[in-house]
């Protein structure tokens, strides 16, 4: 194969048409890769060369125990919520659904329990008027710290609803909500997904103390275990 | 001959597979975005760096069209007009994060409050509903589909202008 390609043979600058033919060849491979390469990086990209006293510091061991803003996390509702019963300003229980990994590590496992809030409810009326559930997710709670939570969107994450608002939905419901007689009902493990509002620093300690709550199973006997 | 033709082969496929990077890494170079809506009146904008962005969309319907949909949100102790949609109008409000509420009186009074949050927009349905004497607009939550779906079909209200332009009497 080597020799097909021409690989190996020495370039010579005078001699036979096969020598001349696999120098060719060779260059021919490397002006195609070289333009597969250029055509592969974004038009608008042009990157000014960084002189070496400008260059990013080396990332801290620290930064691998920040959470950044915006960092997408998906919860998960564990109690009902019923728009004909439920009034803003109302409290319910959520948990991560899934862990948040930074840079390889779990800062937050899933499991960890948080609040949300309801931030508007309104009954089904006379006139057609449906049910209306508004929810806020608030925080998760991670040992002793807190991580601030926003940008609640129903759907898990993974279902990549883009767009959607945070809004229980008349027109696209979706999986954890019902519709029944009008009103907007929230069953316990409805998936929903948020952000991080705020930059979380973990400290050392901070992360291996973090563990979601242990579920105490009741003995047959009475006892629990 | 048949090196010939063997170099020749792998040339070509070499050719293709460059093709095939460039095309892959321009894919995942670059984050799928989501299409532009449009309407009678323009493409739909991204909001404000910083703030939140509310659309109020009111589809076209003879349901109630004698009746408006006038949105209001209180500011302090005074009553602001946010935007007064006609069947087939949407308007489009840039606000400062946090809770807003939103009411439209008529029969009765409708109130949707909701939480922006910053750079994310937010879709807000008026409907005309059934009344024991008149019937009255109503609030309520929507998303972006909904409104997509209708979008062609909406026209921009023009502001506290377009009113003023309509002929008394």
């Amino acid at each position: 194969m080597p020799s097909a390609l021409g690989i190996g043979y020495p370039a010579k600058s005078s001699g036979g048409n096969g020598h001349l033919g696999s120098v060719h060849i060779i260059a021919a491979i490397a002006a195609i890769v070289m333009a597969g390469q250029a055509a592969a990086q974004p038009q608008d990209a042009s990157p000014a060369p960084v002189p070496p006293s400008a260059a990013p510091p080396a990332a801290s061991p620290t930064d691998a125990l920040r959470l950044p803003a915006k960092t997408l996390v998906d919860i998960e509702i564990t109690q009902a919520l019923d728009s004909k019963t439920a009034k803003s300003g109302d409290r319910f229980t959520l948990r991560l659904a899934s862990p948040i990994v930074v840079a390889g590590q779990t800062l937050v496992p899933a499991g960890v329990v948080g609040e949300g809030e309801v931030v508007h409810a309104a009954k089904a009326r006379f006139g057609g008027k449906a049910g209306e559930l508004v929810l806020a997710a608030r925080f998760v709670d991670c040992g002793a710290v807190r991580v601030p939570l926003g940008y609640f969107k129903f759907g898990a994450a993974g279902e990549n609803r883009p767009g959607t608002a945070l809004a229980a939905s008349m027109v696209v419901p979706f999986a954890g909500l019902l519709i029944a007689g009008g009103e907007m009902r929230v069953v316990p493990g409805a998936r929903a997904n948020a952000k991080v509002r705020s930059d979380v620093q973990f400290t050392e300690g901070a992360v291996p103390a973090c563990a979601p709550p242990v579920e105490v199973q009741p003995q047959p006997d009475g006892g629990i275990s | 001959m048949k090196f010939t033709a063997l170099r020749l082969a792998v040339v070509a496929g070499l050719m293709v597979a460059g093709v095939a990077h460039a095309q892959e890494a321009a894919v995942t170079a670059s984050a799928p975005a989501l299409p532009p809506i449009k309407t009678k009146s323009g493409v739909l904008d991204e909001p404000e760096a910083g703030k939140g962005q509310v659309v109020f969309f009111r589809p076209g319907s003879i349901m109630g069209i004698a009746l408006g949909c006038t949105v209001r949100e209180m500011e302090g102790a005074v009553v602001n007009e946010v935007a007064r949609l006609g069947s087939g109008k949407y308007y489009v409000v840039q606000v400062e994060p946090g809770r807003h509420e939103y009411f439209t009186t008529g029969e009765r009074t409708d109130t949707l409050a909701l939480e922006i949050e910053p750079d994310e927009t937010y879709f807000v349905k008026c409907n005309i509903g059934m009344g024991l004497v008149a019937g009255g607009a109503n609030l309520s939550p929507s998303d972006r589909e909904a409104f997509a779906k209708k979008a062609k079909g909406l026209k921009m209200w023009a502001g506290h202008d377009e009113d003023k332009k309509k002929p008394k009497g």
